[in-house]
């Protein structure tokens, strides 16, 4: 049985093993980020093309597998149009007000910051939505830590490694996520975390603060270099910690992650 | 020469392929482990001896596309490869409808050989372990990776720069 062990098909396996436990040791020195920039180098014109006509694809999918259902659509559709045409005389009275908050909760529109447009190339292959990789790098003078926002202000991340001509976009649904957050109605504030990228929750929020069902959550801009005011997602859940020291609650993002093509680093305020 | 770039051009392109596919085109959004299944394919009709560096240099290249820790991914198929062409070599038999259906179950085996594996390693964060036996992610990845192995099993088969054809035969013990 021992000798077993020792036979030459076990010694490759085990050889091959140390080695690969050796490179994860090496890792976090970065020691063999050369290698993986050379090589994202040649794989970057490939990710573009699969990316998107991939996406291309799943549009055609889409359309294909709702065609059956575009007749009914249509009807509700027409019914639908009716009712929005006397929603927005509403809505129009509604922005005034709106603006008026922002400018009370001190909310700066994504207008007011110096944004990168980005295309998405790749994703976390795993199926978690931890991260995402984008298009632009370093040469486009992207950096470690910047916010990444999509359409309305809404953060979805943060960049996480820059190369060259990508980086890396981690994901507020990613379990090393941490963001000063406030709840937009009641100013409630706590942190959001990651919650292994299923979902995000928000923690720390004192027991005498307020937290209600279906409010907004935002990014309050205490530390960090994420500014105050980019909306997150929308309160579905309120709990309670196991000490009942602190409430929490489950937010849901604004944005699907997996569905995103086009999203902006915000490189500084104009 | 020409079998070791067409090899590796295979590689390369499955793992590209594995992270810019969007995940809009899958169940659940959830996308398929192309190479583990060039692994899984490959072991099974080459054996482990004449693939371990492959199966490395797959693991490594994955890594480094996919953006993950150096050695991760490598792992984890070294420890397939070897158990997938441990079994192959013991319970293969010759007729070729079986085969695809021995290959498949060793599929969905290596699928959640993988999850388990790269969960353990700490790919995925603290906590990957609950993430790494996710239900719904686990249900989709072996559908996914089976619809996807479908697709690609007869054509990767009938490469013959990959599998001259005294390697195709199969080993009955």
């Amino acid at each position: 049985m021992a000798n077993k062990f020792f036979s030459p098909k076990f010694i490759k396996l085990f050889a091959a093993l140390a080695v690969c436990l050796g490179l994860i040791f090496l890792n976090p020195k970065n020691l063999l980020n050369p290698v993986r920039e050379i090589f994202l180098g040649v794989a970057y014109p490939f990710q573009k093309v699969f990316y998107l006509t991939s996406e291309k694809a799943g549009d055609v999918l889409s359309l294909l597998s709702s065609i059956g259902e575009l007749k009914t659509e249509n009807k509700k559709l027409i019914q639908e149009n009716g009712k929005l045409a006397s929603q927005v005389t509403l809505l129009q009275g509604q922005q005034k007000e709106n603006e008026d908050l922002r400018k009370q909760l001190k909310l700066i529109p994504a207008k007011n910051y110096q944004l990168e447009a980005m295309t998405v190339i790749a994703q976390d292959s795993h199926g978690l939505g931890s991260w995402l990789m984008a298009d632009k790098g370093r040469s486009s003078g992207i950096e470690t830590g910047m916010p990444v926002i999509v359409y309305d202000g809404i953060l979805i991340g943060k960049v996480g490694e820059v190369y060259a001509n990508s980086c890396k976009i981690i994901l507020l649904t990613d379990s090393s996520t941490s963001i000063n957050a406030t709840d937009a109605a009641t100013g409630a504030k706590g942190i959001l975390i990651g919650e292994y990228g299923l979902g995000l929750t928000l923690d720390m929020v004192e027991q005498t603060e307020v937290l209600n069902q279906g409010d907004d959550i935002v990014t309050s801009g205490l530390g960090g270099n994420v500014p105050k005011g980019f909306l997150i997602g929308r309160v579905a859940q309120i709990r309670s910690s196991a000490d009942k020291l602190f409430q929490g609650a489950l937010v849901i993002p604004r944005v699907k992650y997996s569905d995103l093509d086009t999203i902006f680093v915000v490189k500084g305020s104009m | 020469m020409y079998q070791r770039i067409v090899t590796f051009s295979l590689i390369f392109l499955a793992a590209v392929a594995q992270v810019s596919l969007a995940p809009s085109l899958f169940f659940g959004a959830v996308p398929p482990d192309v190479v583990l299944l060039l692994i899984v394919i490959w072991s099974s009709r080459k054996g482990f001896e004449k693939f371990w560096l492959w199966a490395l240099l797959a693991g490594l290249t994955l890594d480094i596309v996919a953006l993950e820790r150096f050695g991760i991914d490598a792992i984890s198929f070294l420890v397939i490869s070897f158990g997938v062409a441990f079994f192959s070599e013991r319970f293969f038999v010759r007729q070729r409808s079986w085969t695809f259906l021995w290959v498949t179950s060793l599929v969905v085996a290596g699928t959640l050989i993988n999850q388990i594996i790269i969960g353990l390693l700490g790919v995925i964060g603290p906590g990957s372990l609950a993430s790494a036996f996710s239900l719904r992610i686990g249900a989709f990845k072996i559908l996914n990776n089976l619809i996807v192995f479908a697709l690609i099993y007869r054509p990767i088969v009938s490469l013959r720069s990959v599998f001259p054809a005294e390697e195709s035969r199969l080993i009955v013990k």
